[in-house]
């Protein structure tokens, strides 16, 4: 298929990328392209000019700030986050998330902060940035601005940032607690219809000392399961009733229902995934 | 071996029997060599100087009055050439025709005049320089739809104050007919147990990688046609060519360059063939359509429906009768509408002997898209009910799956068998096959290992079916159900063979190369016909109309092993005669006393050389004057050939295919109770398929076909809304198993040539693709038998495995109840 | 217009284009390397897979301007210069590893990838790696066998 007409601009710098934010109309930052490409072959999306960020050099970095946390920039590609040894050591859950995205050539080309502003709530990332409280560098002309992900994801496809501004760095606490991430889909390009990222820190005497979980393949977007962690915190890990606190949780929930499975059954499979995944991390 | 061809085959088999040559070796193809270099000339891969490119626009309605087309904005675009409507196409063609239906509808055109009636039917063309602005033109197209109401299913269809289709029929079931063998109400007076079910498939579809490409030139000096296309039955294309936009026959010359997938849905280019040709014609401008994958995921592919199957059984297994009755919604493009329920007549009683069984069909038009023949045609769906009805009638009369198919299979000793209806099956030992599946599958290990994993809370199950895999289309079966003599038939083809002034062999098979190996098939064939290897022998694997064909020339129906290599065959023998018989005068020698080999003629008796093929090639081309009296000169032979079984029409007795494959698949799957989402764990098959020349091709299509079927049977389906609106136009919709979904399959084969064809091969291409569903669908009731789920129809998805079980005690105790 | 300089199998290439083109029709349009396919909109398929830097991408998941100097390779740089089959080539000759053969230059481009970049790897890892790339004849069991043995003779060559 192909897309419609557009100008395209190719920015060296950020700053000249932020200028063009400004000057142009309705700009649309082209990062990897993974998830833009079809929608602008299909024609669902009809944008009149392209900013390239493909160019611009301090976007693809992967660093270690003086408080211990990762700061990747927005370009860093999905191959980049599997391999990158900073990340690896310091997240592993989030190299262990980008195994799971498409396949092999859309992971050599597909970004980190182009995935994230998708927003598509069956992505593989937002799960697991959830539960790793990770946090969105915004950039304009009007200056920077930090977002917590939970703020900055504001529903399917929609996210906090204003027209100027371009996503430029992701800030994700270390953590090297248990994790799991997990997506359930019946091929595995395929966006999920069930998915779990959980951290978990068991203490010596066999409390749970720390829980996060976060699901996706949900109608607003994806969650933090707070009522479930709060249930099961604290708690030592044979006295709690696992299956009551999961069922409440997921009863609350609203699963996406689409051709590739109901609400109902989604929940039935959510329920049964964190009753696993939360007796495997708490084990 | 018997009757005109047997010439050919004593030169391929020695006098003790056994093979010579390169006839039954996995020979690399010959074709790949292009391919992998990435110079396989594909349709899209061809270019005119001054190409131009057609788009159209789609109904995006599936039933809808086309109130008012808008193409000024279209017109204005800077590099549109031409828009073309409906209202103009209904002054200069003609309509597309039934070819089965007694009364065709009368209103169907290459282009939609005044209604659509599916979501994907083309309503407008443009042609513009690039295939950019051509899409551009179409998003400036304003069409007016006036939505009808849509006949979303058959049973809507068949609604007294249902919408009609095609308002001019009067009905929207286009076709309705019913047979009688035997003496069915006695066997079912007779019967201890009568078992009854609606079986059900759903909209599927082989969608090869390559879409629909086509190109076409009207030349206006000359007044001819050149199209190019991804065409699988051009012979037929060029009729069709004829009969919308009358362009005669004599002016049409059509290529067809390597095809990228074919699997039958590519019968259905022809009426975009028939479209691009005519936009050149009136454009005067070499055009080209490459169809999108969404383009190509609106239409063609098979019809949903369903069967209700009775079976009357004798108390030990013994199937005594049973009635049938098919519902096909064979959606609205007139053309191939009844075909899913007739050719179901070459497996409908599969490897079982049933003698007294009643038929009833309807083909029923609806606004689903239009349905093309796809892998298997009506077959896979008949042998799904077959093994379905097998499995149910074996649960109903408490034996077991394997006892009710042994009880049932058409004895070896009654081979050569003839079915109720009067489909041969040539050869064949289906006991055999399903003996030696039951053993190379370790069928009974199996059992215990289901055991063993069912006591450790897991859900495997095992699943047998048993299949025919018909092959080469006696086609006119459209005929059983309307009067007159068929005009076409798939059992035949032309071929040439010649020796070219240098002493090269070439072949033109004239028939489409769709990825089945017949390029490297026939080389070697010829080469053992002339001594030489494969890769000696030129083979042209594009059809080219300029060749000469005979009406239906295609690819398609598994016919490649029975008509191709007949009629290159008996072009080569002719031409290897001509050979010797020119040596002979020249030298002087018996014709009988030589043959052919490295090269040269030579003597029989002492191998002695008498003259070089080459020097003969110079001979029989140029040096006429010493060229022999009683021989013409040049070294070219065309032949036809029939496979004389094709039977003529009679209702109560006929043949629709003409060679019987058959094989038996058994499986293990495993139903995830997280999910219910179904893993495969093991897949087995034992193939007959007859004589085999090339064990590496062969084997590729059995697997291939096979994971064809898995598709279906387990990810693949086109999802309608009660719109009629198409929900599956991606491959992220409409799912196809990757590598991933995809098992690793364990394969062995029989051979039990078919005496009726020239080397004893058979049917090779559909046959995983037939017989896997019932395999896998038995397999995943067997898993999920604890729950007492039965399975009736396709695709088998999570969710709707899910469905079945949440009620159940077993689900109640696997979920504590808590879900 | 834009015009776009790169280079495809070590060789430079320039072409005309507008901003909207995407990379697998300016290699096929533009440049005429008809080696490379489409099979579908979305990038699911694989057809139009080939290298950049050595990585293996989706052509038609690109747009050509995005490609501006960038290195390429197509599968018409796989034979070596007198035409001599590559290893990935002679094997999926030699296993049947294609039968319509529209799928293959993407699967070539991933076999000639996975095999210099992995260690050994199991039937089920080759099945793993390549779920991005679709083949509707062959039901992939001699793709993977062809892999393996591409493999094999990459190591045994590197010995």
């Amino acid at each position: 298929m192909y897309p419609t007409e557009f100008e395209y601009y190719r920015p060296k710098t950020l700053d000249e990328a932020l200028e063009l934010m400004k000057t142009v109309e309705e700009p649309k930052v082209i990062a990897g392209g993974q998830s833009l490409m079809p929608m602008l072959k299909l024609r669902f999306y009809e944008p009149a000019c392209l900013i390239d960020l493909g160019a611009i050099p301090e976007l693809k970095q992967v660093k270690l700030d003086e408080g211990g946390n990762l700061r990747i920039g927005a370009m860093v590609t999905h191959f980049e986050v599997i391999e990158n040894g900073l990340i690896r050591e310091n997240a592993p859950i989030l190299a262990s998330t980008a195994e799971n995205i498409g396949d092999i050539q859309i992971r050599n080309r597909g970004t980190i902060g182009g995935s994230i502003c998708e927003a598509d709530p069956s992505a593989d990332y937002p799960p697991t940035m959830f539960v790793l409280e990770a946090s969105i560098v915004l950039l304009s002309k009007e200056g920077r601005r930090t977002v917590r992900i939970e703020d900055f994801i504001k529903g399917p496809y929609e996210t906090d940032a204003r027209e100027d501004e371009i996503a430029v760095e992701i800030i994700v606490p270390k953590s090297t607690d248990q994790y799991h991430v997990e997506k359930y889909a019946r091929r595995k390009a395929d966006f999920a219809v069930v998915s779990v990222a959980a951290i978990a820190r068991t203490a010596s005497d066999g409390s749970i000392e720390e829980l996060r979980i976060a699901a996706g393949a949900l109608t607003d977007g994806p969650e933090r399961l707070k009522s479930l962690e709060s249930a099961l915190k604290g708690k030592k890990k044979d006295s709690v009733d696992l299956q009551t606190s999961i069922s409440e949780t997921v009863d609350a929930l609203t699963p996406i229902s689409d051709i590739h499975g109901g609400e109902e059954y989604r929940k039935y499979s959510l329920k049964m995934m964190l009753a696993r995944v939360i007796k495997e991390l708490i084990e | 071996m018997q009757g005109s061809n047997s010439s050919a085959q004593t030169l391929v088999y020695s006098e003790d029997g056994k093979k010579s040559g390169s006839v039954g070796k996995a020979v690399p193809r010959i074709e790949d060599l292009k391919i992998i270099r990435g110079k396989g000339g594909y349709a899209d891969d061809i270019e005119f100087a001054d190409q131009h490119y057609a788009a159209f626009h789609f109904s995006p309605f599936a039933h809808a009055k086309i109130k008012n087309i808008d193409i000024s904005k279209a017109l204005e675009l800077p590099g549109v050439i031409y828009v073309l409507t409906g209202e103009e196409v209904k002054k200069i063609t003609n309509p597309m025709k039934s070819r089965a239906a007694t009364k065709s509808p009368t209103s169907h055109y290459i282009l939609a005049v005044d209604k659509v009636r599916y979501m994907g039917e083309p309503v407008v063309a443009v042609v513009a320089k690039t295939k950019y602005i051509a899409a551009d033109a179409i998003d400036l197209i304003d069409v007016e739809y006036d939505p009808l109401p849509v006949v979303a299913t058959i049973e809507d269809a068949m609604k007294k104050e249902s919408e009609l289709i095609y308002p001019e029929i009067g009905t929207n079931q286009l076709i309705e007919d019913h047979f009688k063998f035997g003496d069915t109400e006695k066997a079912f007076k007779e019967a201890d147990k009568i078992v009854k079910d609606r079986i059900r498939i759903h909209r599927y579809a082989s969608t090869p990688l390559e879409t629909f490409v086509t190109s076409a030139f009207y030349d206006q000096t000359r007044d001819e046609l050149l199209a190019y296309a991804s065409d699988q039955q051009p012979g037929r294309t060029v009729g069709s060519i004829e009969s919308t936009i009358k362009i005669p026959q004599s002016k049409i010359r059509l290529i067809v360059p390597q095809v990228g997938g074919g699997f039958g849905n590519k019968l259905a280019i022809w009426q975009y063939v028939a479209l691009v040709s005519l936009l050149s014609k009136l454009t005067g401008k070499p055009v080209k359509w490459v169809q999108t994958r969404t383009e190509s995921l609106y239409a063609f592919h098979r019809p949903r429906g369903f069967m209700d199957a009775e079976f009357a059984l004798r108390k030990d297994g013994k199937i005594l009768g049973a009635r049938l009755t098919d519902w096909q919604a064979d959606g609205n493009w007139p053309y191939v509408a009844a075909l899913y329920s007739l050719i179901k007549f070459a497996n409908m009683c599969g490897v079982y002997e049933i003698r007294n069984l009643d038929y009833s069909y309807h083909s029923v038009a609806t606004n689903d898209p239009p349905i093309v023949q796809d892998r298997g045609v009506g077959k896979p769906f008949m042998s799904f009910a077959l093994e379905r009805m097998m499995d149910k009638s074996a649960d109903a009369l408490g034996i077991d799956r394997t006892i009710i198919r042994e009880k049932n299979f058409v004895p070896a000793e009654k081979m050569p068998y003839t079915t109720f209806s009067g489909e041969v099956y040539e050869s064949g030992n289906y006991p055999e096959n399903f003996r030696r599946a039951l053993n190379f599958s370790e069928y009974h290990e199996k059992l215990k290992l289901q055991e063993k994993l069912r006591k450790e809370g897991r859900y495997v199950g095992i699943g047998i079916a048993c299949g025919i895999e018909p092959g080469t289309s006696n086609l006119g079966y459209y005929f059983l159900s309307k009067e007159g003599d068929p005009d076409y038939n798939g059992a035949g083809q032309m071929a040439t063979v010649e020796m070219v002034a240098d002493g090269t062999v070439k072949v033109n098979m004239n028939g489409p190369e769709i990825g089945t190996g017949h390029v490297t098939t026939i080389a070697q064939v010829v080469s053992d016909v002339f001594g030489l290897e494969p890769e000696d022998i030129i083979v042209d694997g594009w059809y080219d109309s300029v060749h000469g064909h005979l009406t239906y020339a295609g690819t398609y129906s598994n016919a490649f092993n029975d008509v191709y290599l007949g009629a290159v065959m008996k072009a080569a023998t002719l031409l290897k005669e001509k050979i010797l018989a020119i040596a002979a005068s020249l030298k002087k020698e018996n014709v009988e006393d030589l043959d052919i080999a490295e090269g040269h003629v030579f003597r029989k008796s002492d191998s002695e050389k008498l003259v070089g093929v080459k020097e003969l090639a110079k001979i029989s081309y140029g040096r006429l004057l010493s060229f022999p009296k009683d021989q013409d000169p040049g070294l070219k032979i065309t032949a036809s050939y029939v496979n004389k079984t094709a039977k003529p029409f009679h209702r109560d007795d006929f043949n629709v295919q003409l060679t019987h494959s058959n094989s038996t698949h058994i499986c293990l799957v495993e139903v995830s109770p997280e999910n219910w989402n179904v893993k495969i764990l093991d897949y087995s098959i034992v193939h007959d398929a007859g004589k085999v020349i090339n064990p590496g091709i062969v084997d590729g299509m059995a697997i291939g076909s096979t994971v064809s079927g898995i598709g279906g049977a387990l990810y693949e389906e086109f999802l309608f809304d009660e719109q009629g609106n198409n929900l599956s136009l991606t491959f992220a919709e409409y799912m196809k198993p990757t590598a991933m979904e995809s098992p690793e399959i364990k394969l062995d084969e029989m051979e039990s040539p078919a005496p009726n064809t020239v080397f004893g091969t058979k049917a090779v291409g559909e046959g995983g693709a037939i017989t896997s569903l019932g395999a896998i669908a038995g397999a995943v009731e067997d898993a999920l038998k604890p729950f007492g789920v039965k399975i009736s129809e396709l695709p088998i998805k999570p969710e709707k495995l899910w469905e079945m079980v949440k009620d159940t005690d077993e689900y109640k105790k696997l979920t504590g109840g808590a879900n | 217009m834009v015009t776009v300089n790169l280079t495809i199998n070590g060789k430079e290439y320039s072409g005309e284009t507008e901003p909207r083109m995407l990379l697998v029709h300016f290699i096929r349009d533009v440049l005429k390397l008809k080696g490379t396919h489409i099979g579908c909109d979305t990038g699911h398929c694989g057809a139009c897979t080939i290298q950049w830097d050595g990585k293996p991408v989706k052509s038609c998941q690109i747009l050509a301007v995005q490609a501006q100097g960038a290195n390429l390779k197509t599968v018409e740089g796989l034979e070596g210069p007198n035409g001599e089959l590559s290893i990935e080539q002679e094997s999926f000759r030699e296993k049947f590893a294609l039968q319509c053969g529209y799928c293959t230059s993407g699967f070539l481009m991933m076999t000639n990838y996975l095999i210099r970049n992995n260690e050994e790897m199991t039937r089920e890892e080759i099945r793993e790696k390549l779920h991005g790339n679709y083949c509707m004849c062959t039901g992939y069991q001699q793709i993977v066998d062809a892999v393996q043995d591409a493999q094999r003779k990459y190591f045994a060559q590197k010995k």
